[in-house]
């Protein structure tokens, strides 16, 4: 799984299977679904954690710094903080529940919202897609109540100003308006 | 999120996370890369995942990571081949929600199920094949199946 012609071979067996045999296409499985050493893994992980956390911290200080804010009125009054800088991490999940209960209000205290919305989403097992860069980046002060529909949560976020989520099958699409014929 | 919490979904879940990462790039170093960023960001976060949605936070989190080094790299080539003009491909967003339709409106509900299973669920093609009752290469010509439709549907 290493060499890019062993990737065309992947993506041929896909699309002509029949030109493969049994122990072939066999083979080809038993690939992509072989036991990682987790372990080993995880000791790497380790090593590069602990190599990385210093400049990640001083990144977080710096794109404190160009953090602006716009207070937005919604049904749970929310604080967005629009930040400019460009991520340079997966979705953050920086939440605090208000209980420990699973099914309790979650508080989310000033997060970005691709890491809300990467917590929402699994919860309801949806993903998310960014159509623009610029709504991950804005920064919430909202509960969630995990328990109510995933269309009532979105109905709150689609309350802000310049902010448009759509579910559409398995996916929240998410998109800055400019105009105002998103909004009723 | 302490350390030790964290330890253990790792162990619970990296394996699992692996083979999504693995049918989306067939790169086993980017698969690796994909896993580790986002456990590496656990790490560095103060960070509460709600028991019992872990594995979906995780699962879908490795899915668009994916889709977001796919749609880098189809960026680079498209920019690489002059012979394209980057205004002549609709937006690959817009071609993922029409994908998502597709799968919902024209598979069968097998193929859906299989489809789901392997592309969001991570489980193993010996683990689909038996909840199917069918053998680990009818498994793989039935999403051989469906991503041939999705392709052909989709070929301009």
């Amino acid at each position: 799984m290493q060499t890019n012609d062993n990737r065309q071979l992947y993506l041929d067996m896909q699309e002509h299977p029949e030109r493969y045999t049994a122990p072939e296409l066999e083979a080809m499985m038993d690939e992509l679904d072989r036991e990682p050493d987790v372990e080993e893994a995880w000791q790497r992980l380790e090593a590069t954690h602990h190599t990385s956390k210093t400049s990640s911290r001083r990144w977080l200080k710096i794109a404190a710094m160009f953090a602006g804010v716009i207070l937005m009125a919604g049904i749970a009054l929310a604080a967005i903080h629009l930040v400019s800088t460009k991520r340079m991490a997966p979705a953050a999940v920086e939440v605090q529940p208000l209980k420990q209960e699973p099914t309790s209000p979650v508080q989310f205290d000033n997060v970005p919202l691709d890491s809300v919305l990467s917590v929402v989403a699994a919860h309801y097992r949806k993903v998310v897609l960014f159509r623009d860069e610029a709504p991950r980046h804005m920064k919430l002060i909202m509960t969630w109540q995990s328990d109510a529909p995933l269309g009532d949560f979105l109905d709150r976020l689609n309350a802000f100003d310049g902010l448009s989520l759509r579910l559409q099958g398995d996916t929240i699409f998410v998109e800055t308006t400019t105009g105002e014929e998103d909004k009723p | 999120m302490e350390k030790m919490e964290i330890q253990r979904l790792f162990q619970q879940h990296y394996a699992k996370m692996l083979r999504v990462a693995r049918t989306f790039l067939y790169d086993e170093q980017e698969s690796q890369d994909v896993v580790s960023d986002i456990f590496a960001h656990l790490l560095r976060g103060q960070t509460v995942l709600l028991a019992g949605t872990e594995e979906g936070y995780l699962l879908t989190s490795v899915r668009n990571q994916c889709l977001k080094r796919l749609r880098h790299e189809e960026l680079r080539r498209r920019m690489e081949d002059v012979a394209v003009e980057p205004d002549s491909t609709e937006p690959c967003d817009e071609r993922l929600t029409d994908i998502d339709e597709f799968v919902t409106t024209h598979l069968s509900p097998q193929e859906q199920r299989i489809f789901r299973l392997r592309f969001a669920d991570g489980y193993r093609y010996d683990e689909i094949a038996a909840s199917e009752g069918i053998s680990r290469v009818a498994v793989w010509k039935h999403l051989s199946h469906a991503l041939n439709l999705i392709r052909n549907h989709f070929k301009q």
